[in-house]
């Protein structure tokens, strides 16, 4: 007949074969449905980033990559912000201008600044004995019924521009000024999205002059007033403009005249618009 | 939970002492973890009762290990058997009906146990048979109280010391081991390592002692005082009453021998033999040498290694032999355990080998659990890592977009300003270097345009004669019409087949060389220039008519092409870079020795 110790002994085993059983059934069963309910998330996240990437059949997807591509788009922010900061501290117009985009458009006021510049620009040039063919004048930027309200405040920028780019060829002496054509994509609507930052005139200014004359005009259409001085370049309005050079023809005029040049200049100035 | 006979303890019960032997096999490595010498006078314990409950204490307190008893030398018998050659079946039958008829006329169920001696004698079969009457054997147990216990291994005194002896001296093969116990001498003959005879002689330390007793007129206790403390055999304290009785007794163990050295004459000469004592009883002072002095020469049983490190502690001799055949050690195992205990220690034997199954699997089951937790764990783990990774992935994704879509935006918008302003800015100092060349009185420039212009103006092939002439003489004014179309509203990046750069058209007067080596050193210069990252002569039919003809020497013409080297910023944003790029490329013009795409640009 068995002891008790015998019995204790044998009682050991189905006690603890109960223990491995509960065990099984209370930590690994739930463990093991607790990993396989993890695949349907996963594979929903991973078909998400996958499509995010466009990369849908992949089957490895390279995420230190992304982090790593993250931060260079962040540098690259970072940089683009810096050169926008200064692309906008030279571009900027002068208060005057600042206050005139700022403000209501009142088509008076531009058609009397427009007629008085005409009038000081002819004095200026018989003064320096620069030829402004008539047909110039009619190339300053004109207001029409068509230029949407909001950007018509624009036309201050655009006339301003325009009369620093005649008032740096008056001022560096060339020979004559044949013609002018400024172009305002602006007035044709092309401004008016909100999200367009820089809007853009360009003018296409035709002269002839001496070549030093001519270099003088050119090197000075992108500098502003106070950078002119220390150049060597004639003084122009404090306000001036910077007018980037975009296209330009050097063409040596006839045998008789060998340091005279006909230029055509297409210049492109910015107007930063608030956002 | 013990594997099966992993522990046995080892009885052995004389009149005077109980040895106790716990013996520890490793798999194989044997370990002596207890040995116990209870005296039972010293202790007290003089009825059967006493001793019976102390050995009950004892085992209970040793985890009821199994039992190893050995019994009493005169209670059994030992021979050696011979018989003819034949099946085992007989063999079995045959040393049955020997047994019975050596153990003589007893009431009593006898119990025997037989094995094959190895023999050069091919016409007989040996055999070592050990017998002994059931009732002995049982009541033995009883008198020790261990008739409940598991009893593993019932062996004889003679049996256990040839076993002992066996493992100890293994490189002796003849032997007499003489065993002086309390009331018994046990003698065994070892032949090749296996049992030739055993006998017992009803003398043994208590004969001597009484001797003593009588002699000296002392109580027993005295006188088994003054036989452990004195040596009674020299000098004045010389005891003849004891050494008349040592005398019989070496006498009568003589006559044993001879009589067992007339029966196994495998044996040889008495002389010859190695004769090994053990047992308390030869722990008298001078007795041995007593003995010696009367021709029965012996040497004291191997106290060295025994087995795998076990030493074979002095008076537990038996025990060891006992506790060694149980576990197996032993190349003839006779055992005299009875039947029902035979059967009760296979029952236990298989059922502790089923527990044992039952643990290594409960462990397998339990180890293969610990792992699959341990897996589904680390599975768990890595999955919800993984998906972490995954959302802030989708997170540096989604940021990355909405960065990358808000980055493009303002680029693209600000890229105009910044084409623009490089483009001044290699304007300007392409014309002071242009300017810086002309150090040559026989070199001036006709010409100098950007390239997207002058390419607008028409090829030299379609301009005729007289419209060349025509466009002399207005100048400028004849490009007009013609770029209206071209350049009106077109900005900087616009596709044209033009690199961003100059063109310049100039003429060289005087002879040849000189020109050419001017032309070759001006070109040079320019390319080496870091402002551009091409400077070469135009292709021909790539030129345009621009220059003023009445301006040309003849022969004398040259039109560089000058390709700036800064010209991201008239490449359009990141988006459509490939493909706007791949457009720019097809229209740009071809360079120079590209003879292949020459006609593609035109």
């Amino acid at each position: 007949m068995p002891s008790f110790r015998e019995y204790s002994r044998r009682a050991i085993q189905p006690f603890i074969v109960l223990i491995l059983v509960v065990c099984y059934v209370l930590i690994l069963l739930p463990l093991s449905k607790r990993a396989s309910d993890l695949d349907k998330p996963l594979n929903k996240e991973w078909r998400k980033l996958a499509v995010t990437l466009g990369r849908t059949n992949a089957v490895n997807l390279d995420f230190q990559q992304i982090e790593a591509q993250l931060g260079e788009t962040r540098s690259g922010m970072t940089a683009l912000a810096a050169a926008e900061q200064k692309a906008i501290a030279r571009l900027q117009h002068g208060p005057v201008i600042r206050d005139l985009l700022a403000g209501p458009f009142r088509l008076i006021d531009y058609q009397n600044e427009l007629s008085q510049y005409v009038d000081e620009a002819i004095s200026r040039a018989k003064a320096q004995k620069v030829h402004i063919a008539p047909a110039v004048f009619d190339g300053l930027p004109q207001h029409r019924v068509e230029i949407p309200e909001q950007v018509k405040p624009l036309l201050w920028a655009a006339l301003r521009m325009t009369e620093d780019a005649l008032d740096v060829g008056i001022a560096c002496g060339v020979t004559a000024i044949h013609s002018l054509e400024v172009h305002t994509p602006f007035a044709n609507g092309e401004a008016a999205s909100a999200t367009n930052r820089w809007v853009q005139v360009c003018m296409e200014l035709e002269l002839s002059a001496s070549t030093p004359a001519a270099m003088r005009f050119l090197q000075s259409l992108p500098l502003r007033s106070e950078e002119l001085k220390p150049a060597g370049l004639p003084e122009a309005s404090p306000e001036k403009s910077v007018l980037l050079i975009d296209r330009l023809v050097i063409k040596r005029q006839t045998p008789e005249k060998a340091d005279e040049v006909r230029v055509w200049v297409r210049a492109a100035g910015f107007i930063q618009r608030e956002q | 939970m013990r594997l099966p006979t992993r522990r046995v303890l080892a009885i052995d019960a004389g009149s005077r002492r109980v040895k106790l032997l716990v013996m520890h096999s490793d798999f194989g490595r044997l370990r002596i973890m207890r040995r116990e010498l209870v005296d039972l006078r010293t202790e007290g314990l003089v009825s059967a009762a006493e001793m019976s409950a102390h050995l009950g204490s004892v085992i209970a307190g040793l985890g009821h290990p199994p039992l190893a008893v050995v019994i009493p030398e005169h209670l059994s018998a030992s021979h050696v058997i011979d018989l003819p050659p034949g099946p085992e079946s007989d063999v079995k039958k045959q040393i049955g009906d020997e047994a019975i008829k050596l153990s003589g006329v007893s009431e009593s169920k006898i119990i025997y146990d037989f094995a094959r001696l190895e023999s050069a004698d091919s016409t007989r079969q040996h055999f070592w048979v050990t017998l002994c009457p059931e009732d002995s054997i049982r009541s033995q147990m009883l008198q020790l109280g261990i008739d409940h216990e598991d009893v593993c291994e019932v062996t004889t005194t003679a049996n256990a010391l040839i076993t002992a002896h066996r493992v100890a001296s293994p490189s002796a093969p003849r032997a007499i081991l003489i065993h002086l116990g309390a009331q018994t001498t046990v003698l065994a003959g070892v032949q090749g390592g296996q049992g030739a005879f055993a006998s017992s002689v009803q003398m043994g330390g208590d004969f001597f002692m009484r001797a003593i007793a009588r002699g000296r007129g002392l109580t027993e206790e005295g006188a088994e005082e003054l036989k452990r403390t004195e040596n009674l055999f020299t000098g004045a304290n010389a005891c003849p009453e004891l050494i008349e009785a040592v005398d019989g007794w070496v006498a009568e163990i003589k006559r044993q021998l001879r009589d067992a050295l007339k029966q196994n004459h495998g044996l040889g000469p008495a002389d010859s033999l190695e004769i090994i004592w053990s047992g308390s009883g030869f722990e008298q002072p001078g007795l041995v040498e007593q003995i010696s002095k009367r021709g029965l020469h012996m040497r004291q049983w191997p106290q060295d290694t025994v087995l795998d490190g076990v030493s074979c502690p002095s008076g537990f001799e038996v025990a060891l032999g006992s506790a060694l055949q149980a576990f197996g050690y032993s190349s003839q195992l006779v055992s005299l355990l009875p039947e029902d205990y035979r059967q009760g220690w296979r029952k236990r034997v298989g059922r502790q080998r089923m527990e044992m199954a039952s643990i290594v699997l409960i462990v397998l089951c339990a180890m293969a659990l610990g792992f699959g937790i341990w897996r589904k764990l680390g599975l768990i783990d890595r999955k919800q890592t993984f998906l972490e990774e995954i959302r802030s992935t989708q997170e540096a994704a989604d940021a990355n977009k909405t960065l990358s879509a808000e980055l493009l935006s303002r680029y693209r918008a600000l890229r105009p300003v910044l084409a623009a302003q490089q483009n001044t800015k290699d304007t300007l100092k392409t014309l002071a270097l242009l300017q810086q060349t002309r150090t040559n009185a026989n070199l001036w420039y006709l010409v100098l345009a950007d390239q997207q212009t002058y390419f607008s103006f028409p090829d030299l092939d379609t301009v005729s004669e007289s419209n060349r002439a025509a466009s002399a003489t207005i100048g400028l004014d004849f490009i007009m019409p013609a770029r209206a179309a071209a350049l009106t509203n077109r900005f900087v990046g616009e596709v044209v087949p033009a690199n961003p750069g100059f063109i310049a058209e100039l003429c060289l007067t005087g002879q040849a060389d000189p020109v050419r080596r001017t032309l070759q050193e001006l070109v040079t210069s320019l390319k080496q220039n870091p402002l551009f990252s091409q400077a070469d002569l135009l292709s021909d039919d790539l030129r345009r008519n621009v220059a003023d003809p009445r301006l040309l020497v003849p022969d004398r013409h040259y039109v560089i092409a000058l390709d700036f080297a800064e010209a991201e910023f008239h490449q359009p944003a990141f988006d459509k870079a490939r493909s706007v790029a791949g457009d720019a490329a097809a229209a740009r013009r071809p360079r120079l020795g590209d003879a292949t795409t020459h006609k593609e640009a035109r």
